[in-house]
């Protein structure tokens, strides 16, 4: 793992987002984020490591366009970009199947309806998930609530997803089978996620960079790249190298907490 | 509730599904809410019983209090006339749900969509629902020019809009926070976060606030009766009561307050049976779980 030198390299690809020295205070005058810069190149998978109100989440719906920031910018090399966003909450229309909540994004961008059905179904059978289409919120357990809100960031075929800490409401097991079932998402479509985590073990696992914030205010304190080959699984949890990973990921974070 | 598949141990934590209570049922009726229709109707038998047993033991003349067995028969003699007056209360009742239904969500809608107008006309909804009926009920006569009919539906209509206004406020405004966020990531326009997310979670609420209206149009037709009084047309329930008052035929007026009291109960049956219809799918009022 190496710090601090992850955003120079000549050889790097593009980013697909640039945050340029962005800051931002509330209206009560709590300066969430400040000063940040930061590049998100283009399929990688990065982390915002850090403990509560360092501003992680603030960013990221930043990114997202939700509020924009009191000062820098956030800069989209490209002009079309699709979003997807996954809440910490499955955030789900409790009124609404399956498939509908999964179609949501379609509709509001006025996919015709069966092409939109289509997408959406074969999305759901993607998160594991089929024979569900007709099923409420209601009827599903946790994991599959959250399965569902994954289909529906992705059935835009986005090229950045961001996720606020997706899996932190979920039990141990689940969540290890649902960073797996990310992962191999992820590896077959290759776009961009940026994951908002406050488990160091969790970064580790799924992210080829992690970005360690510390609070009040927000700020980024170091940029690690996690050197270890994809696809990872079962065995790279146990490994001797995860372990070490995460050791250093860990003193990382309790240095910017210290700070 | 739809069919779903049995859960797959593939790890997708669908064994993890909620489990939900799967009733049997007698007549088409859950077998949990059979008791409570049974406990009241014996309470009612019971208390019918001890009514009309009082009124044969003390021999209490029937224009103070007649029994439950004459009322039945009054109310299968007078039938007719009973139930052309019921046709016409429960006609300006409805009229005036209605149109509380359309004004409320109307106004609910236009007040979400702009703070200032309703910022602007809220208090006056408030004013309009904190005025006793009978006080302005007169003066709705004389302005609709003794048009009586339109006089009643206008009262009943004050009494019942204010629910359904202020209940739908509620809902409109109680979207989930991030489900709005999301259709602003999404570039929804005004008309799709309507009509996609802020009216159906707005749903229960309305549906709430019709239960209530349902009853309160009802009660606003028939005040408003009793308020235009014998000057209205002989028409409604409440003039079958005041006139059975004056003639002194107290065993009508116990029939026509029965068939009022019968009519409130199939509306709020009715809005009761709407909002189940409605919710059973989605909402936690509508659900039985199993612990």
């Amino acid at each position: 793992m190496t710090a601090g030198s992850a955003s120079g390299g000549a050889a790097l690809p593009a980013p697909i987002v640039a945050i340029r020295g962005v800051s931002k205070q509330f209206a009560n005058g709590t300066l969430a984020v400040r000063d940040v810069h930061l590049d998100l190149r283009r399929g990688e998978f990065v982390s915002l490591l850090g403990p509560s109100g360092c501003g992680k989440s603030t960013l990221l719906r930043m990114i997202a366009g939700l509020g924009s920031p009191s000062a820098g910018s956030i800069v989209w090399p490209s002009e079309a970009h699709e979003l997807g966003f996954v809440f910490q909450d499955p955030t789900l229309m409790p009124w609404a199947t399956a498939l509908a909540n999964v179609m949501l994004p379609l509709k509001l961008k006025s996919v015709a309806r069966g092409e939109a059905e289509a997408r959406a179904a074969a999305m759901l059978a993607l998160v594991g998930l089929r024979g569900f289409e007709q099923a409420y919120p209601r009827e599903l357990s946790g994991g599959m609530k959250m399965r569902v809100s994954i289909a529906r960031a992705l059935v835009t075929r986005p090229s950045i997803l961001l996720m606020d800490e997706p899996f932190a409401a979920l039990d141990e097991i689940t969540r290890h089978k649902l960073n797996d079932d990310l992962l191999a998402l992820w590896l077959d479509r290759k776009f961009t996620t940026v994951f908002v985590t406050h488990s160091v073990f969790e970064s580790v696992y799924l992210s080829q960079r992690i970005v360690v914030m510390a609070a009040r205010p927000g700020r980024v304190m170091a940029d690690l790249a996690v050197e270890a080959p994809f696809p990872r699984d079962e065995q790279f949890r146990t490994s001797a190298d995860y372990a070490h990973l995460c050791r250093i990921a860990s003193d990382s974070l309790k240095q910017a907490i210290a700070q | 509730m739809s069919p779903l598949p049995d859960a797959p141990h593939d790890g997708t934590d669908a064994e993890a599904r909620p489990v939900f209570a799967e009733e049997a049922r007698h007549l088409g009726i859950a077998a949990s809410t059979w008791p409570g229709i049974l406990a009241p109707l014996a309470i009612g038998v019971l208390a019918l019983a001890g009514w009309e047993w009082a009124v044969k033991a003390y021999q209490i003349p029937h224009y103070v209090l007649p029994g439950p067995v004459l009322i039945g028969q009054t109310i299968v003699a007078d039938w007719a006339l009973l139930f052309d007056s019921l046709l016409w209360t429960m006609g300006i009742a409805l009229k005036a749900l209605a149109a509380a239904i359309i004004v409320g969500v109307t106004l609910a809608v236009l007040f979400t969509q702009s703070k200032w107008l309703e910022k602007s006309l809220f208090p006056y909804a408030v004013v309009l629902q904190v005025t006793p009926v009978v006080s302005i009920a007169p003066l709705i006569i004389i302005w609709t020019d003794n048009n009586i009919p339109l006089a009643l539906l206008i009262c009943a209509w004050i009494v019942a809009f204010f629910p359904i206004l202020s209940n739908t406020i509620l809902g409109l405004n109680s979207a989930d926070h991030n489900l709005v966020n999301l259709f602003q990531m999404y570039g929804a326009s005004r008309w799709q976060t309507l009509r996609y997310l802020k009216l159906p979670a707005a749903l229960p609420y309305f549906l709430a606030g019709l239960k209530i209206s349902g009853g309160l149009a009802l009660i606003g037709a028939v005040v408003a009766e009793f308020v235009a009084g014998s000057g209205g047309q002989a028409s409604g329930l409440a003039y079958r009561i005041m006139e059975s008052g004056y003639q002194l035929k107290i065993p009508r007026m116990f029939a026509a307050l029965i068939m009022i009291s019968g009519a409130g109960i199939a509306v709020f049956l009715a809005t009761s049976w709407l909002s189940h219809r409605l919710l059973k799918n989605w909402h936690e009022s509508a659900v039985k779980r199993e612990n």
